[in-house]
């Protein structure tokens, strides 16, 4: 489990959480979504103490304020939205980084496997800054999948908390990764994830919640986010939502004439 | 998941970039060996050794050249070389930037204002603290500025706990200008006699090396640089940004201080002892990156083998061309180093770009 309790938060003098209390269980897929600066991702920052923020977060039930890096890094991987390096790493050298500090143990075939997860065999010599923004995103996920490899430790789930983990992956490795974190929350790990796509959440995710203007707006199961009138307040625009009878997923369609 | 089972990838690194660790240590082995024999005089050390093996004792001209001043200078040359290269690659790890030395955090600046208030004021001090410090008077005042500008700039840019590493560098080069100021000041009021030595002291050299100050220097840097090589993974994180290196399990504040107060003691010891050298601390980095790869564990050890060869080369250069006179070392790097660096830079610009 995963609480976070009355978050605030602030970026420079700005308040941009206002109060926000946020669940998410072991063995789910938690999406976090909301339209641009509605605080999506300093929610995911304020729970990872990347940003100036106040209230409590508890990781299986322990405060994580209590908690040493390495304890941390121990029982979560944190994937940021994007990621520069200062030197000229290749891709094997970067996913690798992963071991150093997870319990994983140094088992040397991991960094292997996890590049294999996330679709880049074959590209474990070549530089990380040559590579296009999707595919490094996907190699920095392999890195934090090394670094939490096994989804249990010991009885105690581990966590993937990712920052818009697809937004700049095209629809085939999308799916990819979608379905490799689903794997990870079936096999007993929490996976906490900023997402921009409505319908890939809505397909994927255990539960939504949806932050509006630093606030939580609703939070629950598929079926009761992607509704019409909760997502256009959200995003202050007309949507439909669609659900066909045959398979009960739920999609929106950005077409004009939907609406 | 997929069932990969290959065990090792290629274009890891790593490997080389330790076996490099022994043929560094070789070469640093031939270099030392160089070192002893040449110089202006014609004393051998083979000659010596010989003399030793078969039971002969060694005449007073072989004991002063090499055992007072070839070997000292030696010890001194490998732990000044280390010191700046190891120095360097710290800096550049934590700078996140790989033209970042010593320099830009003001311990150079802070070490030149103390070694030329030294050398032109020391004459005003009265006779029992000049009869007390004497002839270290330079060496120590510049250890002391080193370390006294480089603590105030972690003051300085440290706010509840967090040193903002972009602070450091703004108030580096603010705290450096300033440095330079009254430095500039001293050199005005400097007289021709003053002015000759802290020209000397700016060029830096090994010729004064002594037991003394090899005992003296010696064990900080010893010290500084085995601290340093404990920061491999902690600058292997804050390559990816702090956030993420906290994320991957690092103590990034720890990580800052240590790496902050190592570099100010290892180069302030360097400096006092040898004066300004530069391009050692940004060249041995910067080759071995190219070559074996960013990875700080290996490279730390690495850039302390690398630097301090290339520096006891440079010294022999030093000593050889215009011998019996002696060039300053600090114009031998210069004029090898730039060359070599701008070498680099063009050879693989894709690659320093990245």
């Amino acid at each position: 489990m995963l609480e976070a309790r009355n978050i605030h938060a602030r970026i420079g003098k700005k308040e941009i959480l206002h109060g926000i209390d946020f669940t998410a269980k072991a063995g789910q897929i938690t999406a976090i979504v909301g339209p641009n600066g509605s605080g999506k991702s300093t929610l995911l920052k304020a729970i990872t103490d990347e940003v100036d923020s106040t209230g409590t977060v508890w990781l299986n039930g322990q405060d994580t304020a209590s908690m040493k890096p390495w304890e941390l890094a121990a029982l979560r991987g944190v994937l940021p939205q994007a990621t520069t390096l200062a030197f000229p790493f290749t891709v094997v050298e970067v996913v690798r980084m992963g071991l150093m500090c997870g319990t994983s143990g140094a088992r040397e075939d991991i960094p292997a496997r996890a590049l294999a997860a996330v679709g880049l065999e074959g590209y474990s010599g070549r530089f990380y800054q040559e590579l296009s923004g999707g595919e490094q995103q996907r190699a920095q996920l392999a890195r934090v999948l090394c670094q939490v490899w096994q989804p249990m430790l010991d009885d105690t789930p581990r966590w993937l908390l990712l920052d818009e983990p697809v937004a700049s992956l095209d629809i085939g490795h999308q799916l990819l990764v979608m379905q490799l974190i689903k794997d990870y929350a079936a096999r007993g790990g929490g996976v906490v994830a900023v997402m921009h796509d409505l319908n890939l959440s809505a397909m994927f995710a255990d539960q939504l919640a949806i932050i509006m203007a630093g606030k939580l707006l609703l939070s629950g199961s598929p079926d009761v986010v992607m509704q019409d009138d909760v997502l256009s307040k959200a995003y202050g625009c007309a949507l439909k939502v669609n659900t066909p009878a045959a398979s009960g997923q739920s999609y929106i369609l950005p077409h004009p004439a939907i609406i | 998941m997929t069932s990969i089972t290959e065990t090792a990838l290629p274009y890891d690194r790593r490997r080389t970039a330790r076996q490099a660790h022994i043929w560094l240590a070789g070469l640093l082995f031939v270099v030392s060996i160089a070192s002893l024999t040449m110089g202006a005089s014609a004393t051998s050390l083979w000659g010596a050794l010989h003399k030793l093996a078969s039971g002969q004792a060694l005449s007073h001209m072989e004991q002063v050249v090499l055992w007072d001043i070839r070997l000292p200078r030696l010890i001194l040359g490998i732990s000044v070389g280390a010191s700046l290269a190891v120095s360097g690659a710290v800096m550049q790890g934590l700078f996140r930037n790989p033209l970042a030395d010593p320099g830009i955090v003001g311990v150079s600046a802070g070490a030149g204002l103390g070694a030329i208030t030294a050398i032109v004021l020391g004459g005003l001090l009265p006779i029992g603290v000049m009869g007390l410090v004497g002839y270290w008077l330079v060496p120590l005042a510049a250890f002391l500025g080193a370390w006294g500008s480089t603590l105030l700039l972690y003051r300085v840019s440290t706010r509840r706990g967090r040193t903002s590493v972009a602070t450091m560098l703004l108030a580096g080069i603010a705290l450096g200008a300033l440095a330079g100021a009254f430095s500039g000041i001293l050199v005005y009021m400097a007289d021709d006699a003053q002015l000759r030595d802290l020209t000397f002291w700016g060029l830096g050299s090994l010729a004064g090396a002594t037991w003394t100050k090899v005992l003296v220097a010696c064990p900080i840097i010893v010290f500084a640089i085995t601290v340093a090589t404990s920061l491999g993974n902690g600058l292997n994180g804050l390559a990816f940004g702090e956030a993420t290196a906290l994320h991957m399990g690092i103590p990034v504040q720890r990580v800052k201080t240590v790496a902050i107060l190592t570099v100010a003691a290892a180069t302030g010891a360097a400096v006092a002892v040898s004066g300004g050298i530069g391009f050692i601390g940004i060249i041995v980095p910067h080759l071995l990156r190219l070559s074996t790869g960013p990875d700080h564990e290996p490279l730390l050890i690495n850039a302390a083998l690398l630097g301090a060869s290339l520096l006891l080369i440079a010294d022999v250069i030093s000593r050889i061309v215009t011998a019996p006179a002696e060039l300053p070392i600090g114009i031998v790097t210069a004029v090898l180093g730039a060359p070599v660096f701008l070498w680099i830079l063009l050879r693989r610009r894709g690659l320093v770009d990245l």
